[in-house]
């Protein structure tokens, strides 16, 4: 088998040099790039498996990057993001960014997103999702938890299949809002927020310490990977 | 508001009985009624006077007087013209007997012309005496306007308003509750009222205790004292003075207010050099620190599949970013010592000593780094020789981390002492040389790293200066303090 190739874009020699050993140890193949330019030459001429993209780039923003790869290609992307660019972070979520990690952090953490990212996609044979102990049938508008059938409304229902077809990605307030009560509702994050409660008190063992649906808190929401 | 203030000054002008008569305008009508019969008198011995002339001769001393001294003096003077020209040219002469009964109605006739003459003539000159007085409170008024306007401390607002206050209503004094103690004993408590309720507080009736001065509030503690207003002229001088306390009031007040401005843009100022700094810190610190973070946890969590050499780099990459880490701080330490204005710690150094050091420090800092010398000799001078070593090193690290190797340390005299760190490079960006240039020690907008922001700082605090030309700066620093 190959190993996945990695792309790390950032303008910073010793996060390169340090993500670039990390990486190999872990079984990937690395290429790097400096700026923006650089790396959207770099994927077309590598064709990498995925990108880790630092959003703090000396000539583009790391946003313009996204928008310009969105274009063509589908490739994961992963966004590097600073304590002070949260509005950024989102910006680069809702423009097509797969996930993010927040500087500083432990290289456990970015594997992890590496991995939920490079997973393939679910196997056509069976249309069911899971999430943790809950099997979800999309087709029956069903949700069971150990054979029990659980009973949610239409938007709770959508809302949880929503998080379990991507386990493990993030999706933020706007993705959520945009796909289950359309795009004129994509600011109300307080009403997403009481439909998020009323579902954590239906699915989760304990809607106090979820483990099923986590919070990215000013993000959005994650369904456990 | 205003309308009604003015019609009420013109109603007191046309109210009322005019002023009453001097002695001195008096005694002035007297020797002309008295000039006039004499003169009538000698120029009938000359030429034959027609009698209907007479009477025009005393009109015109009436009218003479009324216009000199007003309406009283006027009507005095109709009077003794009256009775000079019935003692002295009415048959019988010598005598206030009339004998004949068409002089009886001349000198009624005359009576009632002059009467009329001095009222008329009177009533102008009172005009005129009311109009030049309110012009005179005008302009005390006005030249205090443009008095106060050029004010820029408290204290010469009140200089100027006690100056024209004297000029209405002597004497001008100032009042603050620890100053009511210089007052005389019984305008003690009008003024301590004064302050006390922010009210005016006119003299107290003539007679009264308090009658000598009356009150008007400033500010909060601070109160006008002026002498007691008299006469026909008080009503428009008290309007005059209270103008003056409004205009005193505003003026204190734009003070007041230009006062806060100054302090709001200096917190402001403060506050963006603040955010500046932040903003910079947050990059400077995070990148080390990502690194170290990321480097530690692959070396604790990767341990079996790290090949030795990468284990190594991963070691010395933390060694060298927690290296760079202790500069930013070293430096956000320094900025913050600038910024409080510390005095400089002087000593006797050698500049060129200095230059070698800060080589030696960046090549132990930056492996691989060419730093070559060319020091010209320099005499030695009293400065912070480890604050002069900082901004040095900055200038390395800065000509290494964006200009090409190597890095070349000058330096000479030339009137001020100077050290120039240059690089292959083109130089700083003309934003950033245009930063350099103004006093503000702030970093530049968007300016990566504390570095520049501090080696200008300490040029700046040590007396000298930071230019910068094609890829080089030059720090340069006085030789005598």
């Amino acid at each position: 088998m190959t190993r996945p190739l990695i792309l790390i874009v950032d303008d910073e020699a010793q996060i390169l040099r340090f993500l670039g050993h990390a990486l190999n140890a872990s079984g990937y193949e690395t290429c790097t790039a400096a700026t923006g330019a650089e790396a959207l030459a770099q994927v077309k001429a590598r064709q990498p498996d995925l990108m880790i993209l630092d959003l703090g780039l000396p000539d583009t923003d790391g946003k313009a990057v996204i928008e310009t790869l969105r274009q063509t290609s589908d490739l994961p992307v992963i966004v590097l993001s600073a304590r002070d660019q949260e509005m950024e972070k989102i910006m680069a979520l809702d423009l097509g960014a797969d996930d993010f990690v927040a500087k500083p952090f432990a290289i456990g953490e970015l594997l992890a997103r590496l991995r939920v990212c490079l997973r393939p996609a679910r196997k056509s044979s069976d249309p069911r999702l899971r999430l943790g102990p809950l099997v979800i049938d999309p087709a029956a508008h069903r949700v069971t938890r150990d054979g029990t059938e659980l009973h949610l409304t239409p938007k709770e229902f959508d809302l949880l299949a929503a998080l379990a077809e991507t386990p493990g990605r993030v999706l933020t307030h706007r993705q959520l809002l945009a796909r289950i009560w359309g795009l004129a509702h994509v600011e109300d994050v307080p009403y997403l927020r009481v439909f998020i409660g009323q579902l954590r008190q239906k699915v989760e063992a304990d809607p106090a310490l979820p483990t099923l649906i986590l919070t990215e808190p000013g993000v959005g929401y994650r369904g456990a990977g | 508001m205003v309308d009604q203030t003015r019609r009420d000054a013109l109603d007191q002008d046309l109210r009322g009985l005019p002023p009453a008569p001097g002695l001195w305008g008096l005694a002035v009508t007297l020797a002309l009624i008295g000039g006039t019969s004499g003169l009538a008198k000698l120029a009938m011995t000359l030429v034959p006077l027609p009698e209907a002339a007479l009477p025009m001769v005393f009109l015109v001393a009436v009218l003479l007087a009324s216009v000199a001294f007003g309406f009283w003096t006027g009507l005095f003077a109709a009077v003794t013209g009256f009775a000079a020209l019935n003692y002295l040219f009415t048959e019988p002469l010598y005598s206030f007997h009339i004998s004949r009964p068409q002089d009886v109605f001349a000198l009624l006739v005359f009576l009632l012309v002059a009467g009329l003459a001095g009222l008329l003539a009177g009533r102008l000159h009172d005009r005129a005496e009311a109009a030049r007085a309110r012009a005179e409170a005008l302009g005390v008024l006005s030249h205090l306007s443009s008095d106060l306007a050029l004010a820029t401390k408290p204290d010469e607002v009140l200089t100027v308003a006690l100056h024209h206050l004297e000029a209405l209503a002597a004497p001008a004094l100032l009042v603050t509750p620890q100053t009511l103690g210089n007052l005389p004993a019984t305008a003690v408590a009008a003024a301590e009222r004064c302050l006390r309720r922010n009210q005016p507080q006119p003299a107290a009736a003539a007679g009264w205790p308090g009658e000598d001065y009356g009150f008007l509030p400033l500010t909060e503690g601070l109160a006008l004292g002026h002498g007691r207003l008299s006469g026909r002229e008080a009503p428009r001088r008290a309007q005059a003075i209270a103008a003056l306390a409004d205009q005193t009031r505003a003026a204190l007040q734009r003070l007041d207010f230009a006062d806060k401005a100054h302090a709001e843009r200096l917190r402001a100022e403060a506050f963006a050099t603040r955010s500046a700094v932040l903003t910079s810190l947050s990059h400077d610190l995070r990148t080390p620190l990502a690194t170290i973070l990321g480097a530690a946890s692959a070396l604790k969590e990767l341990d079996a599949s790290l090949p030795p050499e990468a284990r190594s780099d991963l070691l010395t990459a933390i060694e060298e970013e927690a290296e760079r880490l202790n500069r930013h701080v070293a430096n956000l330490l320094q900025l913050s010592r600038l910024e409080l204005g510390a005095a400089p710690r002087r000593d006797w150094v050698d500049l060129n000593d200095i230059a070698e050091a800060a080589a030696t420090r960046a090549r132990r800092a930056f492996a691989g780094a060419q730093i070559d010398l060319d020091l010209g000799p320099l005499p030695m001078i009293r400065t912070e020789g480890g604050l002069v070593e900082q901004a040095l090193f900055n200038l390395i690290d800065n000509g290494l981390t964006h200009g090409a190797s190597p890095v070349r340390i000058s330096s000479g005299q030339n009137g001020t002492l100077w050290l120039r760190v240059s690089d292959g490079g083109p130089g700083l960006p003309p934003a950033l040389r245009a930063w350099l240039a103004i006093p503000d020690m702030r970093p530049a907008p968007g300016q990566r790293g504390l570095g520049l922001a501090v080696a200008k700082g300490i040029a700046k605090h040590l007396g000298g200066s930071l230019t910068a030309e094609d890829g080089s700066l030059t720090l340069r620093l006085p030789e005598a303090i």
